[in-house]
């Protein structure tokens, strides 16, 4: 028979009671002491869980309770399993290091592997109506933000549309391609591919090019956004990021939740910076089959960069795209 | 009911003499070690169950921290079942994607949408605040919570567009209604909480506040410029003999992220800071102005020793990538505690009297518990 000191509450009044708790062989449990005499079933007792060293509750069938901290002595008289699972796993630091690391490992492997493959289908999955109505939106918003219409002549436009048709003509990128030319004085020389196969370039860009070739494989480089739907997936990959990181400090207070958003930012810079080299990729392979030469493309990216201002260093992890002398160390590479 | 019911049972007549009151302080018994083996594993459980676990997790952690909250011999106990918390947590995700999906869709059904919900707010509060003090119990006794639609309505929607109408100088005032609303609706087993806070002093806290936070953020700003402009003239006047151009410009892009994550981290530090010390001004005023039957409270949280702590626990989360929130948690809650008492006649906390069993009917309860509302009491 083991027995345990514990305080009684009946439920009714908040009178405390000490109290004795003990188990008899016949699977009772007697509550004695300081004008409480009580005995129920062993099975009609339900015990609290243990929970590190904070106090453990019997609640007693009539809506009683006994409070007590004799953790060992609660759990030989009536918790066979030793307070439970989780105590079992809170009480050792050697699985609290196991969690960190487990936490750790499959964190990076969630933000590394397991989103970006979750993007990749549901972006796939993405219905065209849907993934229509995205690309107007997002052409509009451009439009009242930060271009204006084309400012090229007819021929002009004409030679950029022969080309942009010449490198759509053989690529299957899975969805119709459209080109857009727009004037964009806030943007510079730049290209944009967005949801539903729009390609945006604007003047600016088509006026820093050489030459066809050299638009060719800018053209190319977007080809290889839309192909890889980088648009829908990162819109997909980031706000599940953004949850994910939520999620785990969102429990801890505004502290973290403020916090937070650094974290999920430079997630969010690694996916695009991926996306660009992956495009990168798919127009050096498109110009290998086509006879264009390599060269202009690293050309065009160095002229890019010498009107941005870009020069690597150690701001690259804040940019969206990689720095471009890495990517035309990686064309001159490969 | 007949009226001895109804009133606070076994009172002694008359407000007994100061003199006769005994001081009770609360007192925190948990320890950072220990805590932190209980949320790494919770932590953990939750990721590995890609959040479902997350439920468990909240009624653990909140056990863990009422157990250990002590007052006169006796704890705080939290008995929310996780199943009802993780069903609230399903139905707030799934709205959340409906919403989502909606506003890129259909922008105009989204507001419409978004519209519709502002006459639940006051229902999801009520029952919010309502589900966290059912389920709170001590010495035996539940906490209860009357508030009704109609009130929750006047504070939370009329009293909010008020302050939107008069540019903010109401906003004081609102808190001070949203604490009334809170502690007056707020019941200990049979025995109602009583509110005596003044508004002024919500005036005073958040005029003074406010006029304290421009005063830093200027000051954080100008240190930020004046730091820019200094090292901008330092390296202005070494670059001119020393560096090359192509490295001058490297730097310039390292000086420019440094200045950004510095004065980022620094706008937080002080949004949060400051947040957590008007906070602490208010819940003083608050506590000491609130009695139930014969019991009244004291709560003493000094405004400096919070500032410590929290920009201290900040910056051991941020510099340990989060593994040192249960030391941060354990800290500030033991001093927080530490600073709060009740005053009661000898056996007073003995004579409280549990109300009528209630059907506890979980819907919209849930709701409100997977919004997390956190009233800051």
């Amino acid at each position: 028979m083991t027995g345990f000191a514990a305080r009684y509450f009946d439920g009714r009044s908040s009178a405390g009671h000490e109290v004795e708790v003990h188990v008899d062989g016949a699977g009772r449990v007697h509550i004695h002491g300081d004008g409480v005499t009580q005995s129920f079933p062993r099975t009609e007792v339900r015990v609290s869980a243990r929970l590190g060293s904070s106090p453990r509750y019997l609640y007693l069938p009539d809506g009683a309770r006994c409070e007590t901290e004799d953790h060992d002595a609660v759990d030989a008289a009536l918790a066979a399993d030793g307070g439970g699972l989780l105590h079992a796993l809170e009480r050792r630091w050697s699985l609290a290091l196991t969690a960190v690391l487990l936490t750790g490992a499959f964190l990076w492997a969630s933000f590394q592997y397991g989103l970006p493959f979750l993007a990749r289908h549901a972006a796939q999955a993405m219905p065209p109506a849907m993934e229509a109505e995205m690309g107007r939106q997002a052409m509009d918003l451009l439009d009242r933000r930060l271009l204006s219409p084309t400012a090229l002549g007819p021929q002009e436009q004409a030679r950029v549309r022969a080309v942009f048709d010449r490198v759509t003509a053989g690529a299957d990128v899975g969805q119709p391609v459209r080109l857009e030319l727009r004037g964009a004085d806030a943007l510079g020389a730049n290209a944009l591919a967005l949801p539903s196969g729009i390609v945006v370039l604007t003047d600016e860009m088509v006026a820093l090019a050489g030459n066809d070739e050299e638009l060719m494989s800018v053209i190319a480089h977007e080809l290889g956004h839309v192909r890889g739907r980088h648009i829908m997936r990162s819109i997909l990959q980031n706000s599940a990021a953004a949850l994910l990181v939520a999620t785990l400090l969102g429990d801890v207070t505004s502290i973290t939740g403020l916090a937070a958003s650094v974290p999920t930012f430079l997630v969010e810079q690694h996916y695009s910076r991926a996306f660009e080299f992956e495009a990168d990729a798919y127009a050096l392979d498109w110009m290998r089959a086509n006879g264009v030469d390599a060269s202009h493309f690293a050309a065009i990216l160095q002229r890019l960069a010498a009107q941005h201002g870009d020069d690597g260093g150690a701001t690259r992890y804040l940019s969206t795209h990689p720095s471009i002398g890495e990517r035309v160390q990686a064309i001159e590479g490969g | 009911m007949d009226s001895a019911d109804r009133a606070p049972p076994t009172l002694p007549a008359g407000t007994p003499a100061p003199g006769e009151r005994t001081r009770h302080g609360f007192e925190f018994t948990g320890a950072a070690g220990e805590y932190f083996r209980i949320w790494i594993v919770n932590v953990a459980l939750t990721v590995l169950t890609l959040g479902i676990y997350s439920a468990w997790a909240k009624v653990r952690n909140k056990q863990y921290f009422y157990g250990n909250a002590r007052l006169a011999g006796g704890s705080f106990e939290y008995t929310a079942n996780p199943l009802n918390i993780l069903k609230g947590r399903v139905l707030v995700l799934g709205a959340f994607v409906a919403y989502q999906a909606a506003a890129v869709f259909q922008p105009l059904l989204a507001g419409l949408l978004a519209l519709a919900l502002v006459p639940l707010v006051p229902w999801v509060v009520t029952r919010a605040i309502g589900f966290n003090l059912r389920y709170s119990s001590y010495r035996g006794l539940r906490f209860h919570f009357d508030g009704r639609y109609w009130e929750a309505f006047r504070v939370y929607i009329l009293w909010t567009l008020a302050i939107v109408v008069t540019f903010g100088l109401a906003y004081p005032y609102v808190a001070w209604r949203r604490k009334q609303f809170f502690v007056d609706n707020a019941r200990y087993g049979r025995s109602p909480f009583h509110f005596e806070g003044e508004v002024g002093w919500f005036y005073v806290v958040y005029i003074v506040g406010s006029l304290a936070y421009s005063g830093i953020m200027l000051a954080v700003i100008l240190a930020l410029v004046g730091g820019g402009v200094g090292i901008a003239v330092l390296t202005g006047g070494v670059n001119a003999e020393q560096l090359d151009p192509e490295q001058w410009g490297e730097w310039a892009h390292v000086l420019a992220a440094a200045a950004f994550v510095i004065g980022y981290g620094a706008f937080l530090l002080t949004v949060v800071v400051f947040n957590a010390a008007v906070q602490a001004m208010i819940a003083n005023h608050v506590w000491q102005r609130t009695r139930t039957a014969d019991v009244t409270f004291d709560l003493r949280l000094n405004l400096f020793r919070i500032i410590w702590l929290q920009a201290s626990n900040i910056a051991a989360i941020v510099a340990s990538l989060g593994l040192l929130i249960p030391w941060a948690r354990v800290r500030m809650t033991r001093y927080k505690l530490s600073c709060f008492s009740l005053l009661a006649v000898p056996g007073d906390l003995e004579r409280f009297v549990a109300a009528e069993r209630e059907a506890v009917t979980a819907t919209g309860e849930e709701l409100g518990e997977a919004l997390d509302l956190d009233l800051g009491l």
